[in-house]
Order: structure tokens, then C-alpha cells, then sequence
């Protein structure tokens, strides 16, 4: 077998097992020897992504999926796409349109990103499930902006990068950016906000993708996952950014981990 | 050139349906960074890992050295054991960016 056979047998085997599945992660250390965040939200979107598709791919159900870091605490992922689903699904069933978010959110995805194909085909998603995910903490944010002399931008894009610590995540910008002259400092944070909004709009893409076309999948539009990894990754990656937004509309039954899915 | 060492992930499988003929019970996770490419750039089938002192080396794209594990945090057993068997451990390489799977390979030691 190739790698990409062995690997859909491997997910076969995950999906049908019908059993937590665990991920441990190994952060590489770092100078400053706090925990670099890039790959960790990558694999929270990644792995939960992957086991939706093959789990419709397979009939069976969702598994929920557990993330340890470093031997640490086991944090469940499939409870945070679960909620990502369960908001897109209100969105849908309640029609919610981008000038129902919350408008600085909005502006600052109009703003920062700059990628035409994450603005225009999920920029909606984005904006919507970032405003309903600072709602608690807006106005917090507002202050901060307000009282620092601060952009809501950076806030926003600090939140993206790390939703459990904003504020430290600011820091860590501010850290990185202190050792450059000023010109380039004030690039280094651009930058930084910047990458952070396209790098949270591409994830989301991601997962928006992950469930129409495990949706699609559940309606009998798509063919086998061992014929699918016969092919390459990157044409699976096409055929998720392919899908288009009218199966959407099937969105409407209500996806969640287990039972239903 | 040498790269610090790379973070990575072991995804573990709960069983499988029959247990005789499954190889692959875990799996490497990396960033799609780290993957040694073809001429057609895609990743190679088959990568072949160097084992010392609770690394894992193995020559990236660009001629760029990869590494996980150190001597301080070396890698797993069951990850050494994989590698050194026939069929080698079975790796997925994630495009960091869009949390996309963009490859697989095997390593071997």
C-alpha cells in the first residue's frame, strides 16, 4: 500500500472503532520557552476536519477526538467544532446575514483580509462566528482599544491567534516586535494581525468546507474514501474548496458529534 | 542546514476492526514545512529518518535538516519502534496555514 492507502485504512479503522481517538502533541521548545501556538490551532482544526469527512465517508460516527500538549490536560476538540457547526447551523436556519455581526469584527475582516477568495466565498462565516465568539468580550476589547490609544484590529487579530488569552497574546507581539526599530516594529505587528485574521479565515474555510462536504456525503453525492486518498491530498484539499455553497442549505438538519453524525 | 527541532503529533488509533491486519496503529502528524519533496513536488513516498539520541533527522526540502524529539525530549518509544520496522511509521503532513492535509509518506529508519 502507498502512504495515502495506508492512511485511509488508518482513518477507517479510527472512525469505525467507535472510540475516542487521542492526539498528543510535542511542542518544540522555544528560546523564550513559552508554547508556540501555530501548530496546536492548526491541529484543532485539522484532525476534527479530516474525521468528519471520513466519517461520513464511512457511515459511521463522529469520534470524538481529545488533544493533549506536552503531556498536559486532554482538551475535547470535537466540542469546539461542535460548537463552530451548531453556530453555522443557526446562521443558516436564522438566515443571519454579515450586516447582523458585530460591526467592528466586520470592518476588521474587511480590513485585514486581503485574500479575495477568503473574503468573498466564506468571509460571511468568518465574520459571523468571530462576532458571536466575542460577544462576551467586545466591549472589553473596546476599552482596551480605548484606553492603550490601541487598534480594535489588534484585539480582534489577537483573539484569533489565541480565543482563551488576548491580552497575552498582545504581549507576545508586542515581545517579538521590541527588538526592531521602530519602522520595522510597526511592520512586524501589522504583519502579525494580518497573518493572524487570513491564517483564522483559511481555518474556518477549512471547516466550513469539512461539513458541507461531509453533508454532501450523508445526501449520497460523494464517492468512497479509499477511492478519494487514492488520489492526492491535494486534490481531496480541491475537492473541499470546490464544494460549493448550495449544500449549505442541508446544513439546515443540524450536524453534531455523535447520534446525529 | 539545521532547522530548530519541529513540533509535532501522534494521532493513536482506539483499535480497528481486525487487529492481525492492522499495521498502522498511530500516525506522525507534521507541518507540511517539513516534508521532503519530489521533482514534481510532491511529498516523498518514502523518507528515510536517522535515530540518535532521542531524535529523528531526516533531510527536508531546500537541503534543510528537520528534526523532532531532543536529547532532553526524545521521541516516543513506539515511534522509534515504528520506524525501525518494515513498514515504517506512517506520517501526515498538515499545511499549517489552511489546517489542511496536504500529503503522506513513510518513514524508515
Amino acid at each position: 500500500m502507498n502512504p495515502s492507502q495506508r492512511f485511509a485504512s488508518f482513518l477507517t479503522n479510527i472512525v469505525q472503532s467507535d472510540q475516542p481517538v487521542q492526539i498528543q502533541m510535542r511542542s518544540a521548545p522555544r528560546q523564550d520557552g513559552r508554547l508556540g501556538r501555530g501548530f496546536m490551532n492548526t491541529l484543532k482544526v485539522a484532525i476534527p476536519s479530516l474525521l468528519l469527512v471520513a466519517s461520513a465517508q464511512t457511515a459511521s460516527a463522529w469520534p470524538q477526538v481529545y488533544l493533549s500538549v506536552d503531556g498536559g490536560h486532554q482538551k475535547s476538540l470535537t466540542e469546539d467544532m461542535g460548537e463552530q457547526i451548531d453556530l453555522l447551523a443557526n446562521m443558516h436556519s436564522t438566515g443571519m446575514a454579515t450586516s447582523q455581526a458585530l460591526p467592528d469584527v466586520r470592518e476588521c475582516f474587511e480590513s485585514g483580509v486581503t485574500d479575495a477568495g477568503l473574503r468573498d466565498t466564506n468571509g460571511k462565516y468568518t465574520v459571523l462566528m468571530v462576532s458571536a465568539k466575542v460577544a462576551d468580550v467586545a466591549q472589553d476589547m473596546r476599552d482596551w482599544a480605548s484606553s492603550t490609544g490601541r487598534s480594535m484590529n489588534t484585539a480582534l487579530a489577537a483573539f484569533c491567534a489565541n480565543p482563551n488569552n488576548w491580552k497575552s497574546q498582545v504581549a507576545k507581539w508586542d515581545q517579538g516586535a521590541a527588538q526592531l526599530s521602530p519602522e520595522n516594529r510597526a511592520t512586524m505587528l501589522a504583519f502579525n494581525e494580518h497573518e493572524s485574521l487570513e491564517r483564522y479565515s483559511a481555518q474556518t474555510a477549512t471547516q466550513v468546507h469539512a461539513i458541507q462536504y461531509a453533508q454532501a456525503i450523508r445526501n449520497g453525492e460523494k464517492v468512497g474514501l479509499a477511492e478519494q486518498l487514492n488520489s492526492t491530498w491535494s486534490a481531496i484539499v480541491q475537492s473541499l474548496a470546490d464544494f460549493h455553497a448550495e449544500v449549505y442549505d442541508n446544513l439546515a438538519t443540524q450536524v453534531r458529534p455523535r447520534n446525529k453524525f | 542546514m539545521k532547522s530548530r527541532p519541529t513540533p509535532y503529533a501522534i494521532i493513536k488509533s482506539p483499535g480497528g476492526q481486525d487487529d492481525d491486519q492492522c499495521v498502522d496503529k498511530f500516525a506522525l502528524v507534521l507541518p507540511t514545512t517539513c516534508r521532503p519533496l519530489n521533482t514534481l513536488g510532491q511529498a516523498e513516498q518514502v523518507v528515510h529518518v536517522r535515530l540518535n539520541d532521542g531524535m529523528a533527522t531526516w533531510m527536508g526540502a531546500h537541503g534543510i535538516e528537520r528534526s523532532i524529539g531532543s536529547p532532553d525530549e526524545p521521541i516516543e518509544g513506539s515511534l522509534e519502534q515504528a520506524m525501525r520496522s518494515v513498514q515504517g511509521l506512517l506520517v501526515l503532513y498538515v499545511d499549517e496555514f489552511t489546517a489542511t492535509p496536504s500529503d503522506s509518506s513513510i518513514f524508515l529508519a
